[in-house]
């Protein structure tokens, strides 16, 4: 039954992608021109966007671990500086003694070869001030989360949920061909990995994000994204800080726009060994978080 | 298991068929907007070229940057021109026209190409009245003088910038008609 679900949705997604380059499009906004960052810009009043991201992440402390995540998302302008969205995440994982957080074997790593759908998730954006005719743009985001799958282990969770909050600014320079954004980022996450259990586990992860690019070309931008990503376990224990830096490159044109990225860890804390022993990285943390991740979004305005 | 990897790779390749290319919006040739502006009159094309202290002097004045010396104009016996420019918009080039009377006032503008799918509201008659009358002591500013297109900001801000630009161009060209 389970796999049945599974199959139907992969289905109706895979659908929704050949069917949609038959419609004709006619606007354009929304863009990411990042991986993880996002700018101020909102799909305008009664405009449309779709958009399908899909992350390679690779590489833990020991044995293999890809991860392919995909997030289809659907985009609607309520007014110009309001928008909202709906996302279908999901996952094909393969991990051959990899290390986890909640890895049951320890070092020997853990194992898994599956591809489920890992979340459903609600966006609302709201920009107070654009980058263009306000000397700065300002905009905050909330996105509600319900989870099905840990996304680092591919573990089933039971009435999982979690609420990501960002505040997002960008500066443009250069008659606005220079873009900078910071985008400050609080996760709380509740979860359960048992249908018995009655107790959540609780999480607070905070991260930077700060990306720059810069127009090149006509509909080309080539820039630079940093990632910081820390993780407070029970909301105040500090778990985890890492770090990752790399290129973006974006094409945004009147029919689609594109980015593919890529960011690479370059500094972790814990490193070295943990508490129990095992090796996680020189100067990374390799634990449950990867070496290399590879981004590529597609969105098309309509 | 295969079956899980099989899913992935489909969803994937099914990014494939989204290679669409896209095409020019041109709405009117140069000769057309020059006709639009000036119905009445005869004009020639004409390509001037800004020296390095014009540059300096318009950019001044303006507070915009000269991105090109060439300009490429259609000028006729009572110094009345028309700009043919090129603004940045939000992927491409929007190619415009800005008709100057020999008073130095704005006669009026058109949008010969744009090509960026979202914001061709700019395009509209309305907006583009806005800038008739405009000459080197008005603001042109957005928000002040010129009303913004909501949805719009960029490719509206961009061309406000522009014709003032070329307001302060004219200025600057006009004895050496």
């Amino acid at each position: 039954m389970q796999r049945h679900r599974t199959v139907l949705l992969s289905f109706v997604v895979l659908i929704s992608f050949l069917i949609l380059p038959q419609f004709p499009l006619q606007a354009m906004a929304g863009e990411g021109l990042f991986s993880r960052a996002y700018t101020t810009e909102t799909v305008p009043g009664g405009h449309y966007e779709v958009e399908q991201a899909v992350r390679w992440r690779s590489g833990r402390a020991n044995g293999t671990y890809n991860a392919l995540d995909f997030k289809s998302e659907f985009e609607y302008g309520f007014t110009d500086n309001f928008q909202g969205a709906l996302y279908l995440n999901s996952q094909y994982i393969h991990a051959d003694n990899a290390p986890d957080d909640n890895d049951p074997l320890g070092e020997t790593g853990f194992f898994k070869n599956q591809f489920a759908v890992t979340s459903v998730s609600a966006e609302l954006i709201y920009r107070v001030l654009s980058p263009v005719s306000d000397p700065i743009g300002l905009a905050f985001y909330y996105e509600p989360e319900i989870d099905f799958y840990d996304l680092h282990n591919g573990d089933k969770e039971y009435n999982s949920f979690s609420n990501e909050y960002r505040i997002l600014v960008q500066k443009n320079f250069f008659e606005d061909q220079l873009i900078v954004v910071y985008n400050l980022v609080a996760e709380i996450e509740f979860f359960r990995y048992a249908p018995g259990n009655t107790n959540y586990f609780g999480e607070l992860d905070w991260n930077n994000e700060l990306g720059a690019t810069y127009r090149v070309a006509s509909n080309w931008y080539a820039g630079l994204e940093f990632r910081n990503h820390n993780e407070v376990g029970n909301f105040y224990s500090h778990d985890h800080s890492v770090f990752w830096a790399g290129p973006a490159i974006h094409y945004g044109g009147p029919k689609y726009w594109a980015t593919l990225g890529l960011l690479r860890q370059f500094y972790g804390d814990p490193s070295g060994y943990d508490a129990a022993g095992s090796y996680i990285g020189d100067d990374l943390f390799l634990h449950s978080h990867e070496a290399w991740e590879t981004t590529f979004k597609l969105g098309i305005p309509f | 298991m295969k079956r899980s990897l099989g899913l992935g790779i489909i969803s994937l390749s099914a990014l494939a068929p989204l290679a669409i290319v896209a095409h020019a919006e041109i709405y009117m040739t140069d000769e057309a907007a020059v006709h639009s502006i000036f119905p009445e009159g005869k004009f020639e094309r004409k390509v001037i070229t800004l020296t390095p202290d014009q540059i300096a002097s318009i950019e001044k004045s303006s507070g915009e940057k000269v991105h090109t010396s060439q300009l490429m104009t259609f000028v006729d016996a009572a110094k009345d021109l028309v700009f043919i420019d090129q603004i940045l918009g939000k992927h491409e080039l929007i190619t415009i026209a800005v008709g100057m009377a020999h008073d130095g006032s704005v006669r009026g503008i058109e949008i010969l190409e744009y090509r960026e799918t979202y914001g061709s509201q700019v395009r509209g008659t309305e907006w583009r009245k806005q800038f008739v009358g405009k000459n080197t002591s008005s603001d042109l500013k957005l928000g002040s003088d010129i009303k913004n297109i909501s949805g719009a900001t960029l490719s509206s801000s961009h061309i406000t910038v522009g014709v003032k630009r070329l307001v302060r161009t004219y200025d600057t060209i006009r004895t050496q008609l």
